[in-house]
């Protein structure tokens, strides 16, 4: 009787000692996990920067004058050309939207144009959206904005050859 | 009584055994995950890291950087012309960058090396990576490996040669032979002898008909690339501007080569289409005649969607046809017509510059 309950003892010290052990493991590998985590949501944001900042460096948008490359800024006519081939009612754009999509992948990137110092008012917004493709059933969508110039290079006496001021604004989508 | 007690001493050993088997058994799988975790936050964020070097690499024009590289090296991959940076676990995809490297760079350091890609416009720029353990010899003497030898960064690690034979082994883990003409023979002899241990890529460059052949080691021996795929699909090997022929010079192998040309060539008809539609807006909305003129001129097409037609075409759209037929065909058509287009839209294009119009690109 007496080793009968020195053996439940033990057992039911070892019982304690394994739910003890495998709560540790599941906490410790818990606050692992939300560390790749963060790293994971880290490399999207990274990567959303990066396609934010690679957007102004695009030849199909820079401002290039006689070859020369202005930074953060974007052309307004190659904008406007640009959603142009891109819009669904161009019957390429689904072929044209596949050359774009190794470049933005699943994601929306607008360019707004916030203030123009010569347009009526100053503050009219203006937005073009230059890509959307949805990830269809996503879970999480992120959204970035990067400031840039938007330079008139073509246009009325007034507006011709000056900048105005805006954003793009990407969303990255993900499951 | 005794029996019982023998039976007492028995299960707790048995039991000790189990519980003790069960504790080692949890410590390896805490061991185990904690050394996947660890791999996989390293390879993260060294992936992050280098999505980051090259996203800002690619960004410039013509510069070169050291960066620091990881203990593993850099592994690259191109199944099927579907590339890729591969960290542990984890792999960065090329997606619309052309990026010429080595399978394998390994070392303390790798140098990164960008340069701009027109036709004429700017397509995209090119990354390539080498670093001090890939040697590059340039054999032979013409004005093409001359302008290599020119514009190649005193960095990358390179040498002009007027025989294969002075050709040393110097124990680089690669050589790349880069040579004109017909002594393919002669660079096969020398390094089936000399650099048997050797990871070797040898480029033979047709400047006529801007073709390219590619050689290399299987097995023991240095062999020609077939320029046909599995498939029976002819692979693009021609090259369209020195930045091109670098990107032969900088890759892995034929196969390697292509497909990152083939993304050139993909980006070349996105922007040529955005240029052929921003051309025909200024030209409906421009006031000055000789402006629109040039603009008709650039444009004209029957069927931008067609194929080639010289009579009708533009320079643009038969730029952009050109871009389209290789990336579809993935082969190299005649390049020559390119160049015509080429001249055709730069010359243009400077038209409009003095005309005081905006310019296409």
């Amino acid at each position: 009787m007496k080793a009968q309950i020195k053996l439940f003892e033990s057992i039911a010290v070892m019982v304690v000692f394994a739910f003890l052990l495998i709560f540790g493991v599941n906490f410790y590998f818990g606050i692992q996990k939300t560390s790749v985590n963060r790293e994971l949501a880290r490399a999207s944001q990274l990567h959303m920067f990066g396609l934010a900042q690679k957007i102004s460096f695009l030849p199909e948008l820079d401002c290039a004058i006689a070859g020369i490359q202005e930074e953060a800024c974007i052309d307004a006519s190659k904008l406007s050309a640009f959603a142009s081939v891109l819009d669904d009612s161009n019957p390429q754009s689904s072929a044209i939207s596949a050359l774009y999509f190794p470049v933005f992948g699943w994601s929306t990137v607008t360019v707004t144009q916030i203030y123009a110092r010569n347009a009526v008012p100053p503050t009219a917004v203006r937005q073009v959206t230059l890509y959307n493709n949805t990830l269809p059933k996503y879970k999480e969508s992120s959204k970035m904005q990067v400031p840039i110039l938007i330079f008139n290079a073509t246009g009325s006496q007034s507006t011709e050859g000056t900048y105005a001021f805006g954003y793009i604004e990407v969303t990255q989508y993900a499951k | 009584m005794k029996r019982k007690a023998q039976l007492d001493v028995q299960f707790n050993w048995i039991f000790v055994l189990i519980a003790g088997a069960v504790i080692l058994a949890l410590f390896f799988k805490v061991a185990n995950t904690q050394r996947q975790l660890s791999a996989d936050k390293a390879a993260i964020r060294l992936q992050n890291d280098f999505d980051a070097i090259t996203t800002a690499a690619l960004q410039s024009k013509d510069t070169i950087q050291t960066v620091p590289l990881p203990k593993l090296g850099l592994n690259f991959d191109c199944a099927d012309c579907s590339c890729s940076i591969k960290f542990g676990r984890f792999s960065i995809p090329f997606n619309d960058r052309s990026i010429f490297s080595p399978y394998t760079v390994e070392g303390a350091d790798a140098k990164l090396w960008t340069l701009d890609w027109k036709a004429p416009f700017r397509a995209t720029n090119f990354l390539f990576i080498t670093n001090d353990f890939v040697k590059i010899y340039l054999v032979g003497n013409d004005p093409v490996l001359d302008r290599i030898k020119a514009a190649m960064p005193a960095d990358v690690r390179f040498e002009q040669i007027s025989d294969v034979k002075d050709a040393t082994n110097e124990k680089y883990s690669r050589v790349v032979f880069v040579t004109l003409g017909n002594d393919a023979p002669a660079i096969q002899t020398v390094m089936n002898s000399k650099f048997k241990d050797v990871d070797v890529h040898v480029v033979v460059v047709s400047a006529s008909t801007n073709d390219l052949t590619f050689y290399k080691r299987n097995k023991n021996m240095i062999e020609k690339e077939n320029a046909v795929d599995d498939s029976g699909q002819t692979i693009m090997t021609a090259f369209f501007g020195d930045e091109m022929l670098f990107g032969a010079i900088m890759a892995q192998d034929m196969e390697d080569y292509s497909c990152n040309a083939i993304t050139a060539f993909k980006r070349l008809e996105g922007v040529g289409r955005v240029y052929q539609q921003r051309a025909v807006e200024l030209k409906d909305t421009t006031k000055n005649p000789a402006c629109g003129a040039e603009y008709t001129v650039i444009t004209k097409t029957n069927d931008l969607e067609g194929g080639f037609d010289a009579a009708n075409d533009g320079p643009l759209p038969t730029i952009i046809k050109f871009a389209h037929k290789t990336v579809v065909d993935e082969s190299s058509p005649d390049f020559n017509i390119l160049q015509i287009a080429a001249d055709s839209l730069a010359a243009s294009n400077e038209k409009l510059l003095r005309l005081s119009c905006p310019t296409v690109y």
